[in-house]
């Protein structure tokens, strides 16, 4: 018995030792974790925006006042830049055919425009989306001297974030 | 008795014949009513002088003929053209090629085609000469390269990107168009 004592209790102490004693894995994880640098999570947004811009306008003898809308979507501009659409006509807001010629000018939200630089539609950094309801009116009436032909202008929309 | 029933003969022969001339005559109102009267009865109400007919040709409403319509109010035409906006363009000082994306979004699928013009303007930003032009580029499409017509000195430059619509029509008829105002950025 006396023999047997000092073996079990070897054994028992090196069962302990091997028990407190942590793993090779959590060694190396808690070396790393001393060592660990930061990364960085980030997202790059970039001044994006989509413009939807009216097509034609086209008057008719019944229709003398056509409404359209322009949009801007998915708009993400930077801190405090503007994002501007103006209008620019190259007749002077007259349709033309030879010399011939119909006036007609633009209500934006029903409200007159000022002419002189037409804007028609701001939005703000912040906002993901503006819109604008166009009315555009033809002046033409029966004292007007007419001749038949195809009356056309053309339009551009400017947009500049600012 | 023989002169009775010689009487007594006739009348039914006479009530046989008014019953054969009530019967031909109710047929022949009935058609003419199903035939003549019933099928073209609003064209004789309005045109009484040609009976409802023209040359023996019936007048009946057009079933295609539709309510006048407003050219201004058609859906295909209010179809605004989508541009996809952006605000500079960098490109080498020492280089005519440069990276960009020009791009023609799906939604003008079927409608539009774009063209891109680069136009660099002036100090006063007045006057400009156009560095590059594009073909037409279909929906969906990207212009990802292109090759300016000189070499640009460094700086920030002002720059527009003019796209012009056409209809992807036989015509391919122009569109109003848009100036995408930009900063042109040489280094």
């Amino acid at each position: 018995m006396r023999k047997l004592l000092p073996g079990i209790l070897i054994m028992f102490l090196s069962f302990g030792v091997s028990f407190i004693s942590p793993a090779e894995e959590d060694i190396i994880t808690q070396s790393s974790q001393a060592n660990s640098s930061s990364i960085t999570v980030g997202y790059n947004a970039g001044v994006t925006y989509t413009v939807t811009i009216p097509a034609s306008v086209t008057f008719t003898d019944t229709e003398k006042r056509v409404e359209r809308s322009l949009q801007v979507t998915d708009v993400v501009l930077s801190e405090g830049s503007t994002l501007h659409v103006n209008l620019a006509s190259l007749n002077d807001f007259k349709m033309i055919c030879g010399d011939g010629y119909i006036e007609y000018h633009l209500l934006v939200n029903a409200n007159d425009v000022p002419e002189d630089n037409y804007t028609i539609l701001t939005v703000s950094a912040g906002d993901r989306s503006g819109w604008a309801v166009l009315d555009f009116v033809t002046d033409l009436n029966r004292d007007h001297t007419l001749y038949a032909g195809n009356y056309t202008d053309l339009l551009t929309f400017t947009v500049a974030v600012e | 008795m023989h002169s009775t029933n010689r009487q007594r003969g006739k009348r039914i022969c006479f009530l046989l014949l008014l019953l054969l001339l009530f019967l031909g005559t109710a047929i022949n109102i009935l058609l003419i009513w199903c035939w003549g009267y019933g099928g073209n009865r609003m064209n004789r109400e309005n045109h009484s002088v040609f009976n409802g007919k023209v040359s023996g040709v019936e007048l009946l409403v057009d079933p295609n003929a539709e309510d006048s319509r407003t050219y201004g109010n058609d859906s295909i035409l209010e179809q605004g053209v989508v541009i996809a906006g952006q605000t500079s363009l960098t490109v080498s000082a020492d280089k005519k090629e440069a990276a960009v994306d020009f791009y023609n979004p799906d939604e003008n699928a079927q409608l539009y085609y774009l063209t891109f013009e680069l136009r660099l303007y002036d100090r006063e930003g007045k006057e400009y000469e156009i560095l590059y032009t594009s073909g037409l580029v279909e929906p969906g499409k990207h212009i990802s390269r292109i090759t300016l017509s000189h070499e640009l000195e460094r700086g920030v430059h002002e720059a527009v990107i003019h796209v012009q619509p056409y209809r992807m029509n036989e015509e391919k008829t122009p569109t109003n168009n848009a100036d995408i105002k930009i900063s042109l950025i040489v280094q």
